[in-house]
This record gives C-alpha cells, sequence and structure tokens, in this order.
C-alpha cells in the first residue's frame, strides 16, 4: 500500500449496496463493502472504488460524472437522487444504502429497467409537430421565437432523463400505467413552444384515464429532480393547457415562422495581423 | 370520452353540492338561522313538515337533482382512487362499468323513494 493509499483510509465509510442477479437471486439483497473516505467524495466515486477494488461484478449506470447524462440514478438512504450529484458528506451518516430506483423493474444490481421511462415519453411525441411538413422535411432556414417565447418552456427542456421523478412519484408507485411526471412535463415542454403546433395531437394522449388528471400534486417529482425542472408545475399547467383546448378556449395563435434571409451578407472583419502566421 | 369532460363535470357537481346540501341543512337543522332570512319553517323534521315537501315537486325535483349530483362527485372521486390500486386487469378494466352500475343502481333506488312520497 502506498502512503497515498494509506491516508485514505484513516476514515472509513460503509456502503451497503443493492445486489440482483436475474438469473441467480429471487430478490434483490444488500451486501456491505467498507471502503475509504476522501474529502468531497460522491456516491459515484464511492460505487466506481468498489467496481475498482473490491468488486468488478457491481453494475450500475453511469457515463459524464457531472450531473448532465441523468445515467446514475439511484435510492442513496431512502431518497431518489444522482449519485455523481451526491457528495457522501451531505449524507450526514458513514452507512449509506444505495438501491436501485423505485418504481422501475430492475435489470441488474443497481440498474433500473428504464423502458416504461422512455415508452411514456415516446407516447407523447417529444418533437416540434407542425402542419408545414415540407419545411420540416426540407428545412430552409430555422424557426423565429423571441426569448420571452423561450422563457415559456426553457427550465422544462433541462430534463435529463434520469427517471428520478418517476421514482419519487407517489401515483407512479401505485399506477403502473400513469404516464408519469417526466412525460407530462415534456408533453407541456413541446406544448408550450412557440414553434410547435401539436396540442390537439398531445391532448389527445395526455387528456386520457392513465393521464394527466391522475396527477395529485403531491410534488415529491420537483423535490427530487436534480436539475430544477419542476414536472409537478409543468404538469398543472398542462391540466390548463389541456382544459383550454377540450373546451374549445385556447386563443389560436399561429406557430413560428421561417426566419426570413439576411438583407445583405455582412462583410467579414479581417483577420487581425497578429493572429496571421508569419 | 376525454377525461377532461368528466374532470369539468366532477367540478361543476362539487359546487352544486355545496349548495344544495347547505339549502338542505338550512330547510331541516337550521330553522332559527333561516328566520333570519324572513324564511319560517315550523317544525322542519315534524311528520307533516317532511311529507309537505315529500309531496312538493319542486322539494322533489330538488332532492332528485341532490341525489344525482351527489352520486356523479362522490363516485367519480372514488374512481380516481380505485383506480390507482393494482387491480387484476378484468377488474382494471371493467372499473368505470362497476361504478357505473352503483351510481344508477342508487340513484334508481333514491328516485323511486322520491317519486313514491310524492305519488302518495
Amino acid at each position: 500500500m502506498t502512503e497515498k493509499e494509506k491516508s485514505l483510509t484513516a476514515e472509513e465509510l460503509t456502503f451497503r449496496v443493492q445486489r440482483y442477479e436475474p438469473t441467480r437471486d429471487e430478490k434483490s439483497h444488500l451486501q456491505e463493502f467498507v471502503i475509504p473516505f476522501t474529502k468531497g467524495m460522491t456516491v459515484l466515486d464511492g460505487l466506481n472504488y468498489i467496481k475498482e477494488k473490491i468488486d468488478n461484478t457491481l453494475a450500475f449506470r453511469t457515463s459524464c460524472r457531472m450531473g448532465i447524462c441523468g445515467s446514475c440514478g439511484m435510492l442513496i438512504n431512502g431518497l431518489p437522487k444522482l449519485a455523481c450529484h451526491t457528495p457522501v458528506e451531505e449524507l450526514g451518516k458513514d452507512v449509506v444504502e444505495i438501491k436501485s430506483l423505485p418504481n422501475y423493474g430492475i435489470i441488474k444490481d443497481l440498474i433500473p429497467d428504464l423502458i416504461p421511462l422512455f415508452e411514456s415519453h415516446k407516447a407523447i411525441k417529444p418533437y416540434i409537430l407542425r402542419s408545414d411538413s415540407e419545411e420540416m422535411e426540407e428545412p430552409t432556414a430555422e424557426y423565429t421565437q423571441s426569448p420571452q417565447e423561450l422563457e415559456e418552456y426553457l427550465q422544462f427542456s433541462y430534463c435529463v432523463k434520469c427517471g428520478i421523478c418517476l421514482a419519487a412519484c407517489p401515483t407512479s408507485a401505485t399506477d403502473v400505467l400513469f404516464l408519469g411526471p417526466q412525460s407530462l412535463a415534456q408533453a407541456y415542454r413541446y406544448c408550450a413552444d412557440s414553434r410547435d403546433e401539436g396540442v390537439r395531437e398531445r391532448t389527445a394522449i395526455v387528456d386520457s384515464g392513465h393521464g394527466v388528471w391522475l396527477c395529485h400534486l403531491a410534488g415529491a417529482c420537483s423535490e427530487a429532480c436534480p436539475k430544477g425542472v419542476d414536472p409537478a408545475l409543468a404538469i398543472q399547467l398542462l391540466k390548463r393547457t389541456v382544459l383550454a383546448q377540450t373546451l374549445r378556449l385556447r386563443k389560436k395563435k399561429e406557430p413560428s415562422l421561417v426566419a426570413p434571409p439576411p438583407a445583405e451578407e455582412k462583410p467579414k472583419l479581417p483577420v487581425p495581423e497578429f493572429t496571421a502566421k508569419r | 370520452m376525454r377525461q377532461s369532460y368528466f374532470r369539468v363535470l366532477q367540478l361543476i357537481t362539487g359546487v352544486a353540492v355545496f349548495f344544495l346540501i347547505a339549502a338542505h341543512v338550512t330547510a331541516l337543522r337550521l330553522d332559527d338561522f333561516a328566520g333570519v332570512f324572513g324564511v319560517h319553517i315550523e317544525e322542519p323534521t315534524s311528520w307533516g313538515s317532511v311529507m309537505d315537501r315529500a309531496t312538493s315537486a319542486g322539494w322533489a325535483s330538488f332532492y332528485i337533482i341532490l341525489l344525482a349530483v351527489a352520486i356523479y362527485h362522490a363516485l367519480y372521486g372514488l374512481r380516481v382512487v380505485l383506480m390507482e390500486l393494482p387491480w387484476p386487469p378484468v377488474i382494471a378494466r371493467s372499473l368505470n362499468y362497476i361504478m357505473m352500475g352503483i351510481g344508477i343502481a342508487v340513484f334508481g333506488y333514491g328516485t323511486f323513494i322520491a317519486l313514491n312520497a310524492y305519488y302518495s
């Protein structure tokens, strides 16, 4: 053991990690690992340490290590969080219990089966829907959008599809057919986009028996969301949109137009002398 | 039919139940309170008063409407709660029909009693 490694073992942490091998286990169990604590370490750092130095059969999803990809959603000490975004010190305990996200099946160990999340996300048509199909197929320019129009949905577009909101949702826990906070929030994100014309199409999908009206506004999704998306707010705004669309109270709004071509091309600035290669 | 229509009807019946129950309670139990507004009800729970109301077309209609809106409001709310429970697929599929059946049966029985009393 090197000098550096010795100093790491001055303080230790216990990671109780859920293990499940579908070909072998009938149900999951917890396995304890004692790992060295280092200042500023995250739960993901701990799991990486276990995988690299103790047990390489441990399975979990991870990629960016900085809360952008949304891969490492897990149930950490009873709360759904991103492992890379959760410093161990923040938990305030030297025992960290890590399980797979609830409200999903388990593929192996800490890997949840996110297929239902992606299926319901796909179902609400998470893309710009427009009637000018020719322009959509072969775009001539971008659609115009003012900063105010962007603000209407910007917050909801930060979703990284980590699935944590669905894991926290009490309605999803009891009703497997519920579309879930992630897809409903994304339905609103596209309905609120000034370039989109798909409100009617999406209303037909979310205004169903297991759709938007099953949300009881518990707010657990917004509490858990690591990106501050606030899906609960999006769902309440979606309810308003759906109701206005169904009762024909919605103001007819023309979607954004294609940006006009620039009047004249601006002359290119000359390359400064000092950047030119000699 | 879209859920929004049922939802809006739930809100409308909720408001209607509030005012209809308030009228019902005022007529039956708050006779002193009604006197403040110049409405004098003599012994509202006596046999004579009950039969007077039962044989009045206005009161009979009032109670049938109250029954209808209360049944819809209660059963829709109950359906929303029940839909979230992990039922076997057969029950989950027929939950709407079960609730509708209960609603029609209760409404039919209540209306029969109201009309029976009206024509007595």
